[in-house]
């Protein structure tokens, strides 16, 4: 049986879905009765689909359109 | 593991707007900027902190690569090609102000993985928080972040590269990405759980108690008779 250390080392690959399937129902096992293995891996794939879907530090608008006049001179000189 | 054999270039969906570009055609060059101003941005702001230098490495970025498209070898995505110079560029005005950080010698990396915050979050602890003030919570765990794992952390979970993609876009090794991913991702975790996790129940307490009795038993039981269980 897994040990809690190294559930935790091979937690991203586990919820990147590499590994093997051996790891993969050696993780399992070990979650279904370690309540506080469950709740890390659990939690640590909420924080992954919460941070894709939130989409953090998104451009600020002026800075945009900074980029695209900054562009459009830079075009303008190769003229 | 080798890039060069993995990566196809008919894969790259970039690659017609990047052929016209290089057949002089400007606007296909403001549709890939279009493209990847997101990423772009997020790259430098990561390692920069500051949007003043964020903005400054995202118009550099945008130029470099314009100019240098030629050298282009198709051998990696355009998006890990354009990160890359997006690194560059960010590093070189941190040399510039601050010339000591490099993203291949981080800050001695967070001591302790152990993760401290082990109560259940609420169901959709996500709606428990207005839209912007999520975002400002998620922005602030990853602004926590020491940036050498910051950059990781986005280019992985927020634009959800590869690892091999993100190795390659911040000239690291696999295992060091992978290293650095995973302790981002529980740094993050932890920043999160402050605001999602429920409250301590005598019941949750117990319920760990438990388990971690019952793990010992389990893993002392599948001992081999005669050697010594430890753990």
């Amino acid at each position: 049986m897994l040990t809690c250390q190294e559930v935790l080392d091979n937690m991203s690959c586990y919820l990147d879905g590499e590994g093997s399937e051996e790891l993969r129902r050696e993780l399992e096992r070990h979650i279904a009765r370690c309540a506080r293995c469950f709740v890390v891996v659990d939690t640590t794939k909420q924080t992954l689909r919460i941070i894709a879907d939130c989409e953090p530090f998104e451009v600020p608008l002026a800075t945009s359109a900074r980029l695209y006049d900054r562009l459009a001179h830079f075009f303008a000189s190769l003229l | 593991m080798n890039l060069k054999q993995k990566f196809r270039p008919e894969e790259d969906e970039d690659a017609p707007l990047v052929e016209r570009t290089l057949e002089g055609d400007q606007q296909a060059y403001e549709q890939l900027v279009r493209k990847h101003e997101k990423r772009v941005f997020r790259t430098t702001i990561a390692i920069l902190g500051e949007l003043a230098d964020a903005e400054e490495a995202m118009q550099e970025t945008f130029l470099k690569a314009y100019q240098n498209l030629h050298t282009f070898r198709r051998d990696a995505r355009f998006t890990t090609w354009l990160t890359r110079i997006a690194v560059n560029e960010s590093l070189q005005i941190l040399r510039r102000r601050r010339d000591t950080t490099s993203l291949d010698a981080p800050e001695a990396p967070p001591q302790d993985l152990r993760p401290r915050r082990v109560e259940e979050w609420y169901a959709n602890p996500e709606r428990r928080y207005a839209a912007a003030e999520l975002k400002r919570m998620v922005e602030e765990a990853i602004r926590a972040l020491p940036p050498a794992y910051r950059v990781v952390f986005l280019l992985r979970d927020v634009e959800e590269l590869s690892t091999e993609e993100t190795a390659e876009a911040l000239g690291l090794s696999i295992p060091a990405t992978k290293s650095r991913v995973l302790r981002a991702r529980l740094m993050v975790r932890e920043a999160l759980a402050a605001h999602f996790e429920k409250p301590p129940t005598l019941r949750s307490r117990l319920r760990r108690a438990t388990s971690l009795v019952r793990n010992m038993m389990a893993m002392a039981f599948e001992r081999p008779v005669g050697r010594p269980s430890r753990r």
